[in-house]
C-alpha cells in the first residue's frame, strides 16, 4: 500500500526534484483527455529520466504494492493514463530524446516521451517517413502511441503503429529491464511479445525505448475534395476505388451533420445540399501521383459525385484539407462536450451504419455528427453534449446502443482509442468469455501483484461506479 | 453546479463579471491537450502545470471545491506568457489568457500575490511622475554600478537590481524622457489629427523611437500631438491581476487623450503593438461600468492604431517588388499584436514596401520571444529558454536586422541578441521605414 514515506524512496531513485507530492501537482496528473472522467489525484507523480530508474520504480511498486500508472502526454480519450485508485503516475515527459537515426537500415530509436509530430518533422527533414498520424500528433508521445496502438487517417495504406515497431526495450511488471524483438526487418524467435506490449494500455509493462521502422518519404501528394448528394454513393465510391485497385493514403469523410456544423463556422467553404464530403489523399512518386490522382477523380465522377476538385499543389491541398481540419473546432461551437467514439465497421456496410447511428441519436435526443476515416471503416461518432447531467445520461445510453449496433454489423467498438476505463462496461459485447479469461491469465502471470495500471480494460463488477461517474472535475 | 460555487477569499462582487466569463471558458476546456503542442512554456517545463489545460483544471477544481487559490496554484499561474498560442491551437478556442488574467486578479484580491513587483504595479505605474523620478535615481545608481564591472568583461551590459532583488540587465535609461521633450500638445495645421501614445519603454528608454514617430507621422501628413499627461497603458498591471491599477491608468489616459476642453484626436497611434492591444481591446472594457467615461472609452478604443496600421491607411495597396540590394530584415510577430489584435499582415506590408531593404520571413515568426511583460522577471529561467529558440530562428534567417512592433519584444530581443549576435540590429517599424525608405513619405496621399 502507499504510504507517505515512499516519496523519499522514489526521490532516492529519480532525485527529489522529479517526484511531485504536493496536492496541486498531484491534481495536475489526475486526468487525461477522457470526456466526463472525474479528477482522481494520484498519491505521487514521478518523472524518471532513464530506463534503469523506471526498473527500480517498478521493483519498489512490487515491494510496496502500490499501483503505477504510466503516462505520456495524457491525451488518452478512454482513461488509460488516469490514476483511478491513487498510486503513482509515472510520466515519461522527461524521456524525450531521439536516440539514434539509422537511415541505412531505415530505423530510428527513440525514448517514449518523444512527441510523435516532432519525430515526424525531424524525419521528414531527412527524407524519411514514420506514417502513423493520430489526430493528437502535435502533442501525444510515442510511448502512448505504442501502448494504445494508435492509428490515424493514413492507416488505409500504411496501417497503424504496430506495423512500425521492430524492437522494444521495456520494464516488465516484475521490474526486469528487457529487450524484445530485434533491430531487423524480420525476427520470429519465440512468441511475439513486441505485439503483446503494443496496445497493452500500460498493463503489461513500461516501454522505455522503441526501435521504429521507417519508409522513404513520398515525394508527392495529390488531394481531392469530393462531395456526394447521398451518403450511400460516397460509401460505394470508396469500395469502387478498391475494386479499381486504387489505394489512397487516406480517405476521410464528413456526414451531413458534420458538414452543417462546419458550414456554420466557415460559410462558403463547402458545397451546399450534399450528404457527404470525402477528402482523399494519394501519395507516392510524382509520376505515380500525377497518374493516379486523375484516376481517383474519374472513379468519383463515374459514381456520381456532386463536385470533385483535385490538386497536386501543396498550398491548394492545404486549403482542401481545411474543411476536414475545421471539424473539431466547429463541433466545439455547437457543444463544448462530446462523447467521441471510434467504432469500426466493414466498409461495405458503412452507409447503412451511419443511417442507423443517426436514428440512435434521434431516439435519445442527442446531436450526433459522424466523420473520420471512411477508408478503413473507422468512424468517429460524436455525440455532442451540453454540460448538463440529464443530457450526459442520454448520451451515455446512446453510446451503449451504438456499441450493440457495431457488434451486430461485425465491427469493432474501438479502432484507435482503446478501452481504458471508458469502455470497460462494454468489452464483453465484443470479446467472448474464454478470450477475456486468456487475457486475464496473461495479466495475472506477468503481474501477480497487479501493480501495472490496475483496474483498466477488464470489465468491473456491476455497480462499480468508477466508470463514467457523473460530475467530472 | 459550478456556477453556484466560487472562490473563498475573493470579493466576489468585484470580480463577478470576470468570474462568470471565465466559468464559461473553463467549461469549454475538454483537456484534450492540443495546447501542449503550441505552448512555449510547456516546451520548457514538460510539466502539466506549464500548459493551459493544467492551469484551467487547477482553477476549475478550486472553484468547484469553493477553495482558495494558493501558493501552489500561483506557481503555475505565474508560468504563463499570455501569448495566446494555446487558444490558437485549441479546438474549442478557449481564451486561456483571459482566464489566467482573471485568476491572477483573484490571487491579488485574496492577498496571495503581492511583494515588490505588485507594489510597483499598484503604486508606481499609475503615478508617472513618481516613476520618472525613480528611474532617474536608478540611472545614477546604475552608472555607479557600471563602473564596478571591468570594461574588459565583454559584458557591456550593465546590471541593476530588479524589484525582486536579483541582478538584471537594464538598458540605458534615457537622459531625457520623450514626454519631457516638449512635443506639441495642441493640434495645429490641417492634417489628420493624430495623438501619439508613447508607451513606457519608448518614453523612458527609447525616446528616439518617439522622435522618429513624430517626424514620420508628420511626413505622412498628420498633425501630431504627444499628450503630456499620458501614462502607462496598463497592460503590465492587468496581466498581473492588478485590475484596480489598470483602471486608474485607463482613466488617466482617457483624460489625457480625450480632454473635455480641446478637440479629440481622430487617431491614437502608438509604435507599440502591446500598448495598442491594451488600449483598443481592454481600455473600453476597463471603463465600461463607469457611466461618465464608458462612451468616451469606447471611442478611444476604436481610434487606436499601431504605427504600421496608420501608415497603411495612406499607402498604395500594391507593393512594387522588393529591391535587389540592401540589408535583409526579418519580422518578429508580437503576441499581443498577432494574436491579440489579429494583425500580422500590415507590418509585413510595410517591410515589403521598403526601397532600401529586403524582407525575409524567419521560421516560426509568431512564436513568443519569452518576454511576457513581468513574466521575464518572475520566471527568468523559462524566459531565457524560450528566447533561445527565437534567437535560433533569427540567426537561421540570415537577416541583419529584426523588426518588431512591440516595445517589450524590442527590448527583450535587443538584450538577447546583444549576447549572441551583437551585429544584428533590432528596429521598430517606424525606424525601419525612416531608415530604409528615404522616400517613404511619398507613399502618403
Amino acid at each position: 500500500m502507499w504510504k507517505p514515506t515512499l516519496i523519499g524512496a522514489l526521490a532516492a531513485i529519480v532525485g527529489k526534484q522529479h517526484v511531485l507530492g504536493d496536492p496541486v501537482d498531484r491534481k495536475l496528473y489526475g486526468y487525461d483527455a477522457t470526456p466526463f472522467a472525474p479528477l482522481v489525484m494520484p498519491d505521487a507523480v514521478v518523472l524518471p529520466g532513464c530506463a534503469d530508474e523506471i526498473a527500480r520504480i517498478v521493483k519498489l511498486a512490487n515491494q510496496e504494492k502500490f499501483p503505477l500508472v504510466p503516462r505520456g502526454a495524457g491525451t488518452n480519450l478512454t482513461g488509460g493514463a488516469r490514476p483511478i485508485q491513487g498510486g503513482v503516475v509515472l510520466s515519461t515527459q522527461r524521456m524525450n530524446r531521439i536516440i539514434e537515426l539509422d537511415a541505412d537500415n531505415l530505423q530510428v530509436v527513440v525514448q517514449p516521451g518523444v512527441v510523435t509530430g516532432q519525430l515526424q518533422a525531424f524525419l521528414e527533414g531527412k527524407g524519411l517517413f514514420y506514417p502513423p498520424d493520430p489526430q493528437s500528433k502535435d502533442t501525444c508521445t510515442i510511448g502512448g502511441n505504442l501502448s494504445e496502438n494508435a492509428g490515424g487517417p493514413r492507416a488505409v495504406k500504411y496501417g497503424v503503429t504496430r506495423q512500425y515497431v521492430l524492437a522494444l526495450q521495456c520494464v516488465l511488471p516484475d521490474g526486469s529491464l528487457v529487450r524484445l524483438g530485434a533491430r531487423t526487418m524480420k525476427s520470429v524467435v519465440g512468441f511475439d511479445l513486441v505485439s503483446l506490449l503494443v496496445g497493452a494500455e500500460g498493463m503489461l509493462g513500461v516501454i522505455t525505448e522503441a526501435t521504429l521502422r521507417l519508409l522513404p518519404l513520398p515525394a508527392c501528394r495529390g488531394t481531392l475534395l469530393v462531395s456526394f448528394a447521398r451518403m450511400e454513393t460516397a460509401g460505394a465510391a470508396v469500395a469502387e476505388l478498391f475494386r479499381d485497385k486504387l489505394l489512397p493514403a487516406a480517405i476521410e469523410f464528413m456526414d451531413r451533420a458534420t458538414l452543417d456544423c462546419v458550414r456554420l463556422a466557415h460559410p462558403g467553404v463547402l458545397p451546399e445540399n450534399v450528404d457527404a464530403v470525402l477528402v482523399v489523399e494519394v501519395d507516392g512518386s510524382r509520376e505515380e501521383v500525377e497518374r493516379l490522382t486523375p484516376r481517383v477523380a474519374a472513379v468519383m465522377e463515374r459514381l456520381g459525385s456532386a463536385t470533385c476538385r483535385w490538386t497536386l499543389d501543396p498550398k491548394e491541398s492545404e486549403s482542401l484539407w481545411k474543411a476536414r481540419r475545421a471539424v473539431s473546432p466547429a463541433l466545439g461551437r455547437i457543444a463544448p462536450l462530446k462523447l467521441n467514439e471510434d467504432i469500426v465497421v466493414p466498409i461495405s456496410r458503412l452507409p447503412e451504419a451511419i443511417r442507423r447511428i443517426h436514428e440512435i441519436g434521434q431516439k435519445h435526443r442527442v446531436t450526433c455528427a459522424c466523420f473520420g476515416h471512411i477508408g478503413d471503416g473507422n468512424i468517429h461518432v460524436n455525440f455532442l453534449v451540453q454540460p448538463t447531467e440529464e443530457e450526459r445520461k442520454r448520451a451515455e445510453l446512446a453510446v451503449a446502443e451504438l456499441f450493440e449496433l457495431v457488434i451486430s454489423f461485425g465491427g469493432s467498438m474501438s479502432g484507435e482509442h482503446g478501452i481504458g476505463t471508458a469502455k470497460q462496461p462494454f468489452i464483453e459485447l465484443e470479446l467472448s468469455p474464454p478470450v477475456l479469461e486468456a487475457m486475464r491469465q496473461i495479466k495475472r502471470a506477468w503481474d501477480p501483484n497487479d501493480i501495472m495500471n490496475p483496474g483498466k480494460v477488464f470489465p468491473v463488477p456491476a455497480g462499480d461506479r468508477r466508470v463514467r461517474v457523473p460530475g467530472g472535475a | 453546479m459550478i456556477a453556484e460555487s466560487g472562490f473563498q477569499g475573493a470579493r466576489r462582487e468585484e470580480i463577478a463579471t470576470e468570474t462568470r466569463e471565465i466559468e464559461q471558458e473553463l467549461l469549454r476546456c475538454v483537456r484534450c491537450g492540443a495546447c501542449m503542442g503550441s505552448c512555449p512554456v510547456y516546451a520548457q517545463m514538460h510539466h502539466e502545470g506549464g500548459v493551459a489545460r493544467g492551469k484551467l483544471m487547477l482553477i476549475q477544481a478550486a472553484m468547484r471545491d469553493g477553495a482558495r487559490l494558493g501558493e501552489g496554484e500561483k506557481r503555475y499561474l505565474e508560468a504563463c506568457l499570455l501569448c495566446g498560442a494555446c487558444t490558437q491551437s485549441c479546438p474549442n478556442r478557449v481564451d486561456t489568457p483571459a482566464v489566467v488574467r482573471a485568476a491572477r486578479e483573484i490571487l491579488v484580491t485574496a492577498g496571495v500575490s503581492g511583494g515588490l513587483t505588485h507594489f510597483a504595479l499598484r503604486r508606481m505605474l499609475p503615478s508617472p511622475r513618481g516613476l520618472a523620478a525613480l528611474l532617474k535615481i536608478a540611472r545614477s545608481a546604475r552608472a555607479l554600478w557600471a563602473r564596478r564591472i571591468p570594461a574588459s568583461s565583454g559584458l557591456h551590459l550593465r546590471f541593476v537590481h530588479d524589484l525582486a532583488g536579483r541582478p538584471r540587465w537594464m538598458p540605458e535609461i534615457a537622459r531625457r524622457f520623450a514626454l519631457e521633450m516638449g512635443f506639441s500638445t495642441r493640434f495645429s495645421g490641417h492634417g489628420v489629427k493624430v495623438a501619439l501614445f508613447t508607451g513606457c519603454v519608448n518614453n523612458y528608454l527609447r525616446p528616439s523611437v518617439i522622435e522618429a514617430s513624430v517626424r514620420v507621422l508628420g511626413k505622412l501628413g498628420a498633425a501630431v500631438i504627444v499628450p503630456k499627461d499620458q501614462a502607462c497603458c496598463g497592460l503590465p498591471s492587468l496581466s498581473s491581476g492588478e485590475r484596480g491599477a489598470a483602471v486608474a491608468l485607463a482613466r488617466r489616459n482617457l483624460e489625457a487623450f480625450f480632454p473635455g476642453d480641446s478637440p479629440w484626436p481622430e487617431h491614437i497611434v502608438t509604435p507599440c503593438g502591446s500598448c495598442a492591444y491594451l488600449l483598443r481591446k481592454h481600455l473600453p472594457r476597463l471603463l465600461a461600468d463607469d457611466p461618465e467615461r464608458a462612451e468616451r472609452a469606447r471611442a478611444f478604443g476604436e481610434r487606436v492604431l499601431t504605427f504600421s496600421q496608420f501608415w497603411a491607411k495612406g499607402s498604395p495597396g500594391q507593393v512594387s517588388g522588393q529591391p535587389a540590394q540592401g540589408p535583409i530584415l526579418t519580422y518578429h510577430d508580437p503576441c499581443h499584436l498577432s494574436r491579440g489584435l489579429e494583425e500580422m499582415a500590415t507590418p509585413r506590408k510595410l517591410l515589403n514596401s521598403l526601397s532600401a531593404a529586403r524582407f525575409l520571413e524567419m521560421a516560426a515568426a509568431d512564436r513568443c520571444c519569452g518576454f511576457g511583460g513581468t513574466f521575464h522577471l518572475s520566471r527568468a529561467d523559462l524566459s531565457a529558454g524560450i528566447a533561445d529558440i527565437k534567437m535560433t530562428s533569427i540567426l537561421a534567417s540570415g537577416a541583419s536586422g529584426v523588426v518588431t512592433e512591440c516595445s517589450g519584444c524590442n527590448l527583450w530581443l535587443s538584450e538577447q541578441l546583444a549576447e549572441v549576435a551583437p551585429g544584428i540590429q533590432v528596429l521598430t517599424t517606424v525606424e525601419a521605414l525612416e531608415r530604409y525608405s528615404p522616400g517613404g513619405s511619398n507613399t502618403s496621399k
